[in-house]
């Protein structure tokens, strides 16, 4: 009975270590959308109406482009939805955007912190089973001599 | 190692595992639906800052679609009733399925003598996936 707890805790904590793997993933993604973000207000920042850019095409290739008005800026809200914003208020909403993403990874990070948590107690209670095992076989191995 | 078991107990076993494949399955659209409702709540919040005359556009695979504020507004409204149901509803199911899980672990343990406690729970834990 004992060997079958052992293995079933070891499968749960192999279970949390893989969410603890997603988490991390998850986080990982959500810091890239910041840099992203930052990027965005980087470039929002530094144009102008009549800036010339380069316009990225894929596959390292650009193509000179003007822009024609600073004061119309697409920002995407999420869910599907963008609004086109002055040049001010493109950058605020993109700086609500990362606070959002910051809230999101303090929230992905505790619940990493939750599952660390969870995952240290199993190990914890799978050593004192190995130990109590242990034990045992020692104990019966010394009646056996006896 | 779960040869030497009686057919009953291998099959609440078996019956056990499944349950736990259906937590984890039901943790991980509870986290998709969590994900969504963030995102449709924070985009509604966001669209209540702004002025009603600013000019919005609705995501359709790769293009920008213009559209109306209120049309946004009144989508949104919906996408947030409707994701909030899903997760009423997946958040039953979860109770439902944990229940199931500790009752079969009970009668398991019956069967094999009161020797399976901490046993595994549904998705690695009562409520993991969750948050």
């Amino acid at each position: 009975m004992g060997q079958q707890q052992l293995q079933q805790l070891s499968q749960e904590i192999q279970q949390i270590e893989a969410e603890i793997e997603e988490l991390e993933a998850d986080v990982e993604a959500i810091q890239q959308q910041k840099t992203e973000t930052d990027e965005a207000i980087e470039a929002l920042e530094t144009l102008e109406t009549d800036s010339t850019v380069q316009v990225p095409l894929g596959g390292g290739a650009y193509l000179r482009a003007n822009v024609e008005d600073i004061d119309e800026v697409i920002v995407e809200l999420g869910a599907d939805y963008a609004g086109e914003f002055e040049q001010t208020d493109a950058v605020e909403t993109l700086k609500n955007k990362k606070d959002n993403l910051d809230d999101r990874i303090d929230e992905v990070n505790a619940e990493i912190a939750e599952l660390e948590a969870e995952s240290t107690e199993l190990e914890q209670q799978a050593q004192q089973l190995q130990q109590q095992a242990m034990q045992q076989q020692m104990q019966q191995m010394g009646q056996g001599d006896e | 190692m779960q040869g030497n078991l009686p057919p009953e107990a291998q099959e609440k076993i078996e019956q056990l595992q499944d349950l736990q494949e259906t937590a984890q399955t039901v943790a991980v659209q509870k986290q998709e639906a969590e994900s969504s409702l963030t995102e449709a709540e924070n985009a509604l919040d966001e669209l209540e800052t702004i002025d009603e005359e600013t000019p919005m556009y609705r995501k359709v695979g790769e293009l920008l679609v213009e559209t109306e504020y209120d049309e946004a507004e009144d989508d949104l409204e919906d996408k947030v009733d409707s994701l909030e149901i899903r997760l009423e509803t997946l958040e039953k199911q979860e109770e439902r399925v944990q229940d199931q899980f500790e009752s079969l672990q009970g009668e398991l343990e019956e069967l094999l003598g009161g020797g399976m406690g901490g046993g595994p729970s549904p998705a690695g834990g009562p409520g993991a996936g969750g948050a």
